[in-house]
Formats: structure tokens, C-alpha cells, sequence
């Protein structure tokens, strides 16, 4: 703000020289002194564009980014939470059932990343990107899939089947798929 | 009519069945869910179940539970008795009732 104003200042200094030195006629500098409407009317079109872009525009760039920014770092939160919840899960692959340990550690993640979607749904819906407010809706049916296929079926006595794990695998890549867009479209949105 | 998981049942809710361990979905079914219910059913009032306070529900537990309730009795008597309250997990009860919804077909 001070360099804008200094900037400023300097600005009007120099236009009101060339403007003296116009006026005496000096240095070669002539000024018509009878005024054009049609001129002094695109001036102050231009100034207005001048102060409209520096002052609207380039601060309502700024709190959308700021917003997109938030967004994105929710997202973020919710894919890591996903992939360590994986890890843990496929740790367990071969073994007869899964460990007290990482059945908490299973549902704790779960449970993490509900929130996280809540939280996702909940910024979405109050920022000015709202217009992405189904595609929460499609993350939480994807969140149950994901949950259903690790945490259905016998978890956690017993070992995972063949087909267990490709559905794992399957709603896994679904949901990491699906956040990772959201990460791109909400970066991407105008 | 109130029914706590955590304070009347357990902290750790387990697995699906009796046969595979400790606080099953089955076992907290035939001894708190169902009479409860029944219990509800006959004096004409809601079954108020809070969900908090356990280390989470795996979808085994809640299958067995509240779907296994609902293969029992219809699904849209089950869902206009049971209320829900949950504060830890904001999409546990929208998924309860799926599975309520869902269990005729199993």
C-alpha cells in the first residue's frame, strides 16, 4: 500500500511537471488548452479501469485463492489419512486376522477421514465454490465403499479373501481418485 | 427410551458374530439391541441410540447389528423407531441406516 502510494505520488508529480512545463511552453512542450469531452470522458474511463482492476479485482483474486488454498490443504488431510489407512490395512494381507493394534488404528483412520470429509463438504458448501457441493456427496458413497470393503466381511478375525482385497483395491483407487480431482477442479474453478 | 453403546455395552465394539470374538455386532443385537426395541415397540416410543464414545464401528459390527435387526423386523419400522446420535463420526448414522435399508437383500 505505501509503495502504491509513494508510486502514487511520484506519478502525479511528474504529470503536474510536464503539465507546468507544457503550459509555459517550455522544453518544446505545447498544450491545447480547449477541451475535448469525448477525451476527458476516456480519461476518466481509463483512471476508473486503472483503480477497478488494482482495487476489486486483484483483492477478490486474492480471498478466492485464499479459499481454494483452505480447500485444497482439507482434501490433502483427507488423502493422507486414506493412504496411511491402506497401509495399515494391507499390512494385515497374510496374516489369519487383523491385530488389536491396527483394528483400532483401522477404525481411528475411518473415523478420521469422515470428519475430513464432513469438513470438506461443510468449506465447500460456505465458500464461493459451492457449485462442487455433489461431488461431496459422491465422496462420501465412495468413503462407504472403501469402509464397507476393510472393514465388512469378517474384520477383524479373520484373514482377508482374494476377493476382499481386489475390492479393497478397487474402492481404494476410487476414492483417492475422486479427491485427488477435487483437488484439481477446485484449483482449476473461476 | 436410551440406549449408550459405549456405557452399556462397550468401549470396543467388535467383530460380526459370537463365534469370532468379544462384543460382537451379534451379541450386542440379542442382548441389548433387540429387547430394547421390542421394548419400544410395545410402549409406543422412540429408541434413542448414541454412538459415542467407542473407538469406532467397524461396518461388520453395525451389519450385523442394525441389519440383523432389520431382517428381523421391517426395515421402515426399524428406521422410524431407532433415532441416532453421534458426534464423533458424522456419517455413521447415514451409513446405519443404509445397512437397515439394505439388509432384506442379504
Amino acid at each position: 500500500m505505501r509503495l502504491t502510494a509513494a508510486a502514487a505520488s511520484i506519478l502525479g508529480l511528474a504529470v503536474g511537471l510536464v503539465l507546468w512545463a507544457a503550459d509555459r511552453g517550455y522544453c518544446g512542450i505545447t498544450l491545447d488548452k480547449h477541451l475535448k469531452p469525448v477525451e476527458v470522458a476516456g480519461l476518466a474511463v481509463t483512471i476508473f479501469i486503472a483503480f477497478f482492476l488494482q482495487y476489486f479485482l486483484v483483492s477478490k483474486a486474492g480471498e478466492t485463492r485464499a479459499e481454494k488454498d483452505f480447500l485444497i490443504e482439507t482434501v490433502r488431510g483427507a488423502i493422507k489419512d486414506l493412504r496411511a489407512c491402506r497401509d495399515v490395512v494391507s499390512s494385515s494381507y497374510g496374516s489369519p486376522g487383523m491385530s488389536e493394534p491396527n483394528k483400532k488404528a483401522v477404525l481411528g483412520y475411518m473415523r478420521r477421514i469422515s470428519n475430513e470429509l464432513e469438513n470438506i463438504e461443510t468449506a465447500v458448501e460456505a465458500s464461493s465454490l459451492r457449485d462442487l457441493t455433489p461431488r461431496c456427496e459422491a465422496l462420501k458413497l465412495l468413503y462407504f465403499s472403501y469402509k464397507r470393503s476393510a472393514t465388512g466381511g469378517n474384520f477383524p478375525s479373520k484373514a482377508y479373501s482374494t476377493l476382499q482385497i481386489s475390492d479393497q483395491a478397487h474402492a481404494f483407487r476410487s476414492l483417492h481418485q475422486a479427491l485427488q480431482s477435487l483437488v484439481f477442479e477446485i484449483n482449476a474453478h473461476r | 427410551m436410551d440406549l449408550s453403546i459405549s456405557r452399556e455395552f462397550s468401549e470396543t465394539p467388535g467383530p460380526r458374530s459370537r463365534d469370532e470374538g468379544e462384543f460382537s455386532g451379534e451379541q450386542f443385537l440379542e442382548e441389548l439391541l433387540q429387547p430394547r426395541f421390542e421394548a419400544a415397540v410395545r410402549d409406543g416410543c422412540t429408541l434413542n441410540i448414541d454412538l459415542d464414545g467407542t473407538e469406532g464401528y467397524a461396518t461388520s459390527f453395525l451389519e450385523a447389528a442394525f441389519g440383523g435387526l432389520a431382517r428381523k423386523y421391517e426395515p421402515a419400522q426399524v428406521l422410524s423407531v431407532l433415532h441416532f446420535k453421534c458426534n464423533d463420526e458424522p456419517y455413521l448414522i447415514a451409513e446405519i441406516e443404509k445397512y437397515i435399508r439394505e439388509a432384506r437383500g442379504k
